[in-house]
């Protein structure tokens, strides 16, 4: 059975990457199977790990409060129903309100006062017996004036003449950032190429060999 | 002269992709056995959790699904085994749904290895909707939101959660991730409950986040398959991170190849460019 499955992942592997030369029936065909059975799989997972265990067996236990937030999610997908779509604003507004508040207190206490105090840098250090710290000072001046200058890139209450020097700056270090993004995003990628290809070398090909 | 750099400058897909395509394959097929350095990052976890006194709680997210297992899978298995190893009790549980099963079977395998009893000294709580929700009920009670476990064991009778009885009782968190949720873990678990954590995340979030290893929110982060070989490295298992790593270094090698190949090829024109300029 084991051996079906490698089988079966290897060719639908092998039809993927027959793409690369160009878009045929196989690959359509690949792809189609692939969202079918991931749709299903997830309606699947989605009825046994939310909706029975949050719904289904509480109303039967007679717990019938989660009925509520049932009904809030069936009233959501009159959306899809134009004359009564009005009704799906409810749900929303409610998951609207209280994700905001929600957000509002994580966001400062989680991400902006702790990023801020993060660039409170001294620009100069020195250590305990009075040396001083080339490398570490460096790390903080590019961080404090990074910082400075590429919020001054997204300053729009003035006219961009008065920043154009320091929002210039802040372009500099804002594509180093993409560029660091853009790298790691390859490197991503490659780990799923390597993926399958150890998949289909190691646990494909190489137990014909043994 | 000319006629070599045109080619240069239009070479085939098919030839990059039988380029890349051996740069990844020889490697698996004959590793190389490169050397791998340990990034602070990395070893900053694996001190952590060696720090941390017999009696500590440790919580493994696992936020990933199987689009990310070829990086979170190995990072998973890496640190679970360093607190399984350490003895250290372990909960897990996921914010996505399809995960469960993975890190059951991650689970089971180590707990076999290393003797510890399901229940006692590590639980799989499976998977809850709610996110950010959910993580702020867990300041109270792990047993009121997950009644039962992913293996349907019911939860209050569990010696683990006598022990620890809500998230603020952990002494250190992980949140292997290929999302978001990195986020609300800062934001909730390390802002509100002080609960130290660190982070593995696929490479593609690595920029994103080392801002919070440098304000001090993230005692540090896996990133990517570098990060979970080196964990592996770390705690002497190597696995499928380790394997992979030669050809990553070797695919980055084909790419960087390409792309000085790609501005070599550009020169005749920025030459004669720069040659108009100066003759207006």
């Amino acid at each position: 059975m084991d051996m079906l499955g490698t089988w079966i992942a290897a060719i639908f592997t092998l039809i993927l990457f027959s793409f690369l030369y160009k878009d045929n029936p196989l690959y359509r065909m690949a792809e189609n199977i692939f969202v079918g059975i991931s749709t299903g799989y997830y309606i699947a997972v989605v009825w046994q790990s939310i909706i029975r265990p949050n719904v289904v067996v509480p109303v039967l236990d007679g717990h019938y409060a989660a009925l509520i937030p049932g009904m809030l999610g069936v009233v959501l997908l009159l959306q899809l129903v134009p004359n009564l779509s009005w009704l799906a604003r409810y749900p929303i507004a409610l998951y609207i309100g209280v994700g905001a508040a929600l957000n509002m207190i994580q966001y400062t206490q989680g991400q902006l006062i702790p990023q801020i105090q993060g660039t409170m840098l001294a620009p100069v250090l020195f250590d305990k017996s009075g040396n001083f710290m080339a490398a570490q000072s460096i790390t903080n001046v590019l961080i404090i004036v990074g910082t400075m200058c590429s919020l001054a890139y997204f300053f729009f209450a003035l006219e961009n003449k008065h920043l154009a020097k320091v929002s210039r700056i802040g372009i500099g270090f804002l594509m180093v950032s993409f560029g660091a993004a853009y790298g790691t995003t390859v490197m991503g990628r490659i780990s799923l190429l390597i993926s399958r290809f150890d998949f289909l070398i190691n646990d494909w090909v190489k137990p014909w060999f043994n | 002269m000319q006629k070599l750099f045109d080619k240069l400058g239009t070479l085939p897909r098919w030839f990059i992709y039988l380029m890349l395509s051996l740069g990844v394959s020889v490697p698996l097929i004959w590793p190389l056995n490169l050397p791998l350095s340990v990034s602070s990052n990395s070893k900053a976890i694996y001190d952590k959790i060696e720090s941390l006194p017999d009696s500590s709680a440790v919580l493994i997210c696992f936020d990933f699904d199987p689009t990310s297992i070829p990086e979170c899978q190995p990072m998973a298995i890496a640190l679970c085994r360093h607190v399984m190893k350490r003895g250290l009790p372990l909960i897990v549980y996921t914010n996505y749904p399809p995960t469960p099963p993975i890190a059951d079977r991650i689970l089971t395998e180590l707990g076999k290895e290393y003797n510890r009893k399901y229940g006692t000294d590590y639980v799989n709580l499976g998977f809850k909707t709610g996110n950010d929700v959910l993580l702020l009920t867990l300041g109270s009670s792990w047993t009121a939101p997950f009644p039962q476990d992913h293996r349907g064991f019911n939860t209050d009778t569990m010696t683990i959660f006598k022990r620890y009885p809500n998230y603020k009782k952990l002494s250190f968190m992980v949140d292997i991730a290929h999302g978001a949720t990195v986020d609300f873990f800062i934001n909730i678990g390390h802002s509100q409950f002080g609960v130290p954590m660190a982070c593995g995340v696929t490479a593609v979030s690595i920029p994103q986040y080392k801002a919070y290893i440098q304000s001090g929110q993230l005692v540090g982060m896996l990133g990517g398959l570098k990060g979970a070989a080196e964990y592996e490295k770390l705690v002497g298992a190597p696995g499928k991170a380790t394997i992979g790593m030669d050809a990553q270094s070797m695919a980055h090698l084909v790419i960087v190849g390409f792309v000085l190949l790609g501005n070599i090829a550009l020169i005749p024109k920025w030459w004669s460019r720069w040659r108009q300029k100066g003759n207006r």
